[in-house]
């Protein structure tokens, strides 16, 4: 998961990777990319964030 | 013991009785055992004086073919206890052998009956029906309880087009799941653990602001020390 923040500051992005694992090839490899965008999907931004920080918290407090 | 002294020739003959005796007992047995199938338990009783009778006949065979020899009488005399024993076990392992023939034949009449079990006229349909109606319920379902979840269209950067149907996003403490709109079928699923220990993802960097601040601290904390050393000569000195 990566934390995107663009130069000026006004979009954020969650971007998820999602990886696939050959049976031929045991290496992980990229398959593809998906982002949530702080201005297009405020909600689901925001709820992610919300989701991320309070489990960053809870392991924190473990 | 003298008895038992035998030649050869009385030895041979006695082994070749041996085997004519053998082969008389499993043509009687042969007989035998197919009465045994048709008679009633209380019919047993019979069969054992049969079988003592029949013994006792042998007992006169073996009497006859010994020629009334001392030593052969005492011979078959020996032999009488162990050739009953043997003639015991060999009568319950044949029964066991036809008991589990019967078996076999029954399972297999029963398993030629089972196998081509008619299917009633209209099953398949009727199974169509229940599934449909099965997968109608979880869509209703799903429709009721996507009003939960967050709707969203997804932009594909590679043919920089958003797409014409809608997706719902799940997102909870468990992971991110992307589903279908119509029946909830998950397009993308993101558990947790592979969020966060995703394989591409890059070592953290030194938080830019602890980064900026580490001279600052540095800074203050030589002079708090240095303030604290002076205000402790300061102390000694107005002693």
């Amino acid at each position: 998961m990566h934390f995107v923040v663009n130069e000026a500051g006004t979009e954020k992005l969650f971007v998820l990777d999602y990886s696939r694992q050959d049976a031929k090839d045991p290496e992980i490899s990229l398959y593809g990319r998906i982002a949530f965008s702080s201005v297009h999907q405020p909600k689901i931004f925001s709820k992610l964030k919300e989701t991320m920080v309070a489990l960053a918290k809870a392991e924190q407090q473990q | 013991m003298d008895e038992l002294n035998l030649t050869e020739e009385e030895i041979q003959a006695l082994q070749d009785f041996d085997k004519f005796l053998a082969l008389d007992e499993d043509k009687l047995k042969e007989l035998m055992n197919p009465e045994k199938e048709e008679e009633d338990e209380d019919e047993d009783d019979d069969e054992e004086e049969e079988e003592k009778e029949a013994e006792q006949g042998r007992g006169v065979k073996r009497g006859g073919a010994a020629g009334g020899g001392r030593s052969l009488s005492h011979y078959f005399a020996a032999r009488a206890q162990p050739d009953n024993e043997e003639e015991e076990e060999e009568g319950v392992e044949q029964q066991q052998q036809q008991q589990q023939q019967q078996d076999e034949r029954d399972g297999k009449a029963g398993k030629g009956k089972q196998s081509p079990l008619p299917t009633p006229v209209g099953f398949a349909t009727l199974r169509r029906g229940v599934t449909k109606e099965q997968e109608e319920a979880s869509i209703r379902a799903w429709q009721a309880s996507r009003e939960l979840f967050f709707e969203t269209k997804l932009f594909s950067l590679a043919k920089q087009r958003v797409t014409a149907d809608i997706f719902y996003v799940e997102i909870s403490e468990f992971g991110l799941r992307i589903r279908h709109q119509h029946n909830g079928l998950v397009l993308r699923s993101f558990p947790i653990r592979s969020i966060q220990r995703s394989p591409f993802l890059p070592p953290p960097p030194p938080s830019p602001l602890l980064h900026s601040l580490m001279p600052c601290s540095l800074s203050l904390l030589l002079l708090l020390l240095l303030c604290s050393q002076d205000a402790l000569r300061g102390q000694r000195g107005r002693h």
